[in-house]
């Protein structure tokens, strides 16, 4: 065949345009249609707001978190406390903003590792099949069917409430779901006819995976992250909450909302800044992975509305 | 004459969509009469389905219909979907294409016929399962006292399919829409199923619109055609004067760029050009103007409408049981100079030039080397019963002891009915399984027992392309990156590459310059050209052809086809052709094999298969493909088989077609028990290379 191609005049050898030049109008597809979606617009705008909180909100504050000031106990909001004080004078504000932060750190770092972990498994046991796909399964069902959240507070509780220990604790926990997920999506994209036509290119294994198969499920993971973010940030919430979590002088958001729970009546404000900071958080985050899916799903009915 | 049943006055359908308004319908207009068949005849997006859904009401809420359709004498466009349901199933009643998901598998097939009748009648329960009983029976499920306790997944697609009509015509509906019946059925049972609804149509007298892309059933079935493009209808008039004398350059297209069963040697099909258009923002003029051979300025400016033509019809032609007989209306500006494919004596499409060589086209097929050889191949899959301790408990024999030999430029057709292992065969080709049992020989070198250097040496020999053009190009990738990857693959260095993808693409017809784009952005004829541009990369020897054609509309495969055979021609290709499209075969290939249940029952050249038949199989199966002429599809006999395929489980010795064989019937008992006994085997007479395995053939 060799000498029929050569055969070709020359003129018939055109400029052809290179592999690194790729056409991003998918990716404006997606932004356009994740637009015309306006609760997940609203969604971004919230998270992006909160992050612009998190970051600049401490510098601004007048109080640091273990400041007490003990002629403001259990003050309502108003002009130096902003969101008032709680009933040991330790201004609600700074505590606010920097529980927030300290919830989104721990959220973003837990729902990258689990991805990553649960990518590299998931991926591998549906590449490898056979006897590496059994054990890994095996594995993760076992893991399952413990009473996780126990676990995760048990060994919280050994740590002393450190938050760089307890993204250790969420993500050891909190990635097999995941995988499954991975694992499933990545069995389906192994039967495609473009997986088979590679393998008889002669295309090595290696190059498979990564060329064809975590493209391809890469919008997936997109998802998965985001509502791993959710899932963590309820997750630390709940473990805080019941006293296995962050510990003072830490504070973070469910920490906080433990405080506030117990003077609900008195100083409601203790737990109204809290609690509200955190229900935008998660709905904003819910909004975008919702947006998301829809926008990337090309059968989605949501995303196809003109 | 009676009044119509169905009439439907400018029907337009509009959707909504990411990129525009979508036309998807545009002034159908006909009228339906009771007893009547009206073919609507188009390729995928002509708005044909749409149309039959606008018709039922089924449309999703976003679409806006307008027009008029009435249904006995009422408006029934715009009326709500409970007044809707009403005429629903005992008005008009609708076959969908797809038995599978058409029936709920959790409920019996005669639990969903009662279901149909209590919602329109008043009869009592018992009443309904003894009337769906009888449906059963008529429309030919045997044993029907006990299959109607059966659930969905009991039956074959063919039994599916006829519960489906039982359901259709249980409340004799006046007028019954079948939406590609057939397409998802294999030709035998498309035959039984096109024999069924004819009979439920003098059963109940109701009108019946079919809707489908196939002429053949069209020619076979419908007393008039409405013939749809973009949306529009194009042609409208009685069968047999729009086969005779089309008047629309897309009719004569469609009805030429068809390989005929009758015709046979490789001569070029003619193509139409191009690609069907999107039907967002149509500009002004005819849609098919771009694609047209004889355009003139007018039809770019103004799109013509659906007009008598003047028409020269026989009278006597005529099939009984229509309304309105002498009417033939065209869209096209010059139809009334366009008669029986010629435009002032001229063809309308000029019939291409191919010129032949090569260093093998005049030598015999026995003094080409051979390129591929396969030796008693057998695929086993293994029956598994038990749920934790899992034991074999038999095997089903996907591929039974087959042996062919393929030549260099020669092409190989394999065909079959779904599930008689014709794509397991090349599959298990392709993989160079060390498991697999009997031998593969590329160039002589056994690669299945060879070891794993024989496998590496010879993977570039042999290269697929697949049905489904889109399943097989990964969409993350570029088309440039799609060709190149078998060349990465093989160790090419990388100027080579860029120059042999360039060249690639321009020997399948695509242009170097859309490089890089992803292959969403083609069309199915285009992707397809992608994949063989990718099969043809590593310089191959043979290509295995899994059903390349069946997935694209018909005026885009005589395009694919013609270039399948240019390339083998061109690069001396050995072609494994597999498919269940006999005419195509017909066209393609030199020798072809039948194959039924795991086996081969017949294998010769493609003159003698089709020309003397030996195997009965292979008699039915020929005889069960609808031609696109309804002057030879109304006259010939018709073998029409009972049953299905049987089961490929165990490797009982005897026939496996013996339990459908129409020389079965007529043997006598001592006869008959060699067939049950003896599986035959594949013999022919001294020195012919045309086999076949039946005891008395």
């Amino acid at each position: 065949m060799s000498d029929v191609l050569s055969m070709m005049p020359a003129a018939a050898t055109p400029k052809i345009a290179g592999p690194g030049r790729r056409s991003h109008s998918r990716m404006r597809l997606y932004a356009r249609r994740f637009r015309r979606n306006k609760p997940a617009v609203v969604g971004v705008a919230i998270f992006v707001l909160l992050v612009l909180v998190a970051v600049i909100g401490p510098r601004i504050a007048r109080y640091s978190i273990s400041e007490i000031d003990f002629l403001a106990l259990a003050q309502p909001p108003g002009g130096t406390h902003w969101f008032g004080t709680n009933q040991t004078g330790l201004d609600l504000y700074a505590m606010t903003v920097h529980g927030l932060g300290r919830s989104m750190i721990i959220a973003v770092a837990v729902s990258l590792l689990t991805l990553l972990i649960a990518s590299f498994l998931g991926a591998l046991a549906a590449y490898m099949g056979g006897w590496v796909e059994k054990i890994i399964l095996g594995v993760i069902n076992f893991i399952l069917v413990m009473p996780l959240f126990l676990l995760e507070a048990l060994v919280a509780q050994k740590t002393g409430g450190n938050w760089l220990w307890l993204i250790v604790v969420l993500t050891a926990f909190g990635w097999m779901v995941m995988a499954r997920v991975i694992w499933q999506l990545s069995t389906s994209i192994r039967e495609r006819e473009y997986i088979a036509a590679a393998r008889y290119m002669g295309v090595r294994g290696v190059v498979v995976v990564f060329r064809h198969m975590i493209p391809n499920i890469g919008s997936l993971l997109v998802v998965q992250f985001t509502l791993g973010i959710v899932s963590t940030v309820m997750s630390e919430t709940a473990l805080s909450f019941l006293g296995f979590g962050i510990k003072i002088p830490d504070v973070s958001l469910g920490s906080m909302l433990i405080d506030g729970q117990s003077v609900l009546t008195t100083t409601p404000w203790a737990f109204f800044f809290p609690a509200g900071t955190m229900t935008l958080l998660t709905i904003s985050v819910a909004l975008m992975a919702d947006g998301l899916r829809d926008a990337l799903d090309p059968n989605s009915a949501a995303g196809g509305r003109a | 004459m009676s009044q119509p049943i169905l009439a439907v006055r400018d029907l337009n359908v509009t959707f909504p969509s990411e990129a525009g308004r979508v036309d998807a319908v545009r002034g159908v207009t006909f009228d339906l009469y009771p007893g009547s068949t009206l073919g609507i005849v188009g390729e995928s997006g002509s708005g044909k389905s749409v149309t039959s859904l606008a018709i039922m009401g089924l449309l999703a809420q976003s679409a806006k219909i307008s027009g008029s359709v009435s249904f006995d004498g009422k408006e029934i466009l715009g009326l709500t979907d409970k007044e809707m349901s009403s005429i629903r199933g005992s008005g008009i009643s609708m076959i969908f294409q797809d038995p599978l998901s058409s029936l709920t598998p959790v409920y019996t097939v005669g639990d969903q016929i009662v279901e149909a009748l209590r919602l329109h009648t008043n009869l009592s329960k018992a009443q309904c399962w003894e009337r769906a009983v009888d449906l059963l029976d008529k429309v030919g499920i045997p044993n029907p006292k006990v299959r109607a306790k059966s659930f969905p997944h009991e039956f074959s697609g063919g039994m599916r399919q006829r519960v489906v009509i039982a359901i259709a015509i249980a409340n004799n509906p006046k007028v019954i829409i079948a939406d590609e019946p057939t397409t998802a059925l294999d030709v035998t049972i498309q035959a039984q199923v096109m024999e069924l609804l004819a009979v439920a149509r003098q059963e109940t007298g109701a009108a019946t619109i079919l809707i489908t892309h196939d002429m053949g059933l069209i020619a076979g079935m419908a007393d008039d055609v409405l013939v749809m493009y973009a949306g529009k209808p194009i042609e409208h008039a009685p069968v047999m004067e729009l086969f005779a004398n089309p008047r629309m350059p897309y009719t004569i297209g469609l009805l030429g760029a068809m390989p005929k069963i009758t015709g046979g040697d490789k001569a070029p099909l003619i193509p139409i050009k191009g690609n069907p258009p999107m039907l967002i923002d149509l500009p002004p003029g005819c849609p098919f103007a771009v694609r047209c051979p004889v355009p003139i300025d007018l039809c770019s400016q103004r799109e013509p409408s659906l007009t008598p033509v003047d028409s020269e019809f026989d009278a006597e032609q005529v099939v009984p049981g229509e309304g309105v007989v002498d009417y033939h209306f065209a869209a096209c500006h010059r139809s009334v100079e366009i008669d029986h494919g010629l435009i002032n004596g001229a063809p309308v499409y000029p019939v291409p030039e191919h010129e032949y060589h090569g260093q093998f086209a005049d030598m015999a097929r026995n003094d080409r080397p051979v390129t591929l050889s396969v030796e008693h191949l057998t695929k086993t899959f293994p029956l598994i019963k038990g749920a934790v301790l899992k034991r074999r408990v038999g095997s089903v024999y996907a591929v039974n002891d087959i042996s062919f030999d393929l030549h260099a430029a020669e092409t190989l057709a394999i065909v079959g009915e779904s599930g008689s292992g014709k794509t397991t065969s090349l599959l298990e080709v392709m993989s160079f399984d060390p498991k697999t049992e009997g031998a593969i020989k590329l160039g002589g070198v056994d690669v299945i027992h060879g070891g794993p250097a024989a496998r590496r040496a010879h993977r570039r020999d042999i290269q697929m392309v697949f049905q489904d053009p889109a399943g097989a190009l990964d969409p993350r990738l570029t088309v440039f990156d799609i060709i190149a990857e078998p060349l990465r693959a093989f160790g090419h260095d990388k100027s080579d590459i860029a120059n042999r993808v360039a060249q690639l693409m321009e020997v399948t017809g695509l242009d170097p310059a859309q490089a890089d784009r992803f292959p969403t952005a083609f069309s199915g004829g285009q992707r397809q050209r992608i994949c063989i541009a990718r099969a043809l990369a590593p310089t191959p020897k043979i290509v295995a052809l899994d059903e390349p054609v069946s997935a694209l509309d018909v005026s885009i495969r005589a395009g694919v086809l013609n270039l399948l055979l240019d390339l083998q021609i061109k690069l001396e290709l050995s072609y494994l052709f597999v498919s269940h499209d006999l005419s195509v075969v017909r066209h393609i290939s030199d020798r072809v094999a039948v194959m039924y249940v795991g086996r081969f029952v017949e294998i010769g050249s493609t003159q003698e298969i089709f020309a003397n038949p030996r195997h009965p199989y292979t008699e039915a199966l020929l005889s069960a493909i609808p031609v696109p002429d309804p002057v030879i599809e109304r006259s010939r006999s018709r073998i029409v088989l009972d049953g299905d395929l049987p089961s490929p489980t165990d490797d009982k010795p005897g026939c496996r077609f013996a339990n459908r064989c129409p020389l079965f019937k007529t043997l006598s008992a001592d006869q008959r028990s060699v067939c049950q006994q003896q599986t035959p085997p594949l013999t022919g007479t001294e020195g012919s290379d045309h086999l076949a395995a039946c005891h008395y053939r």
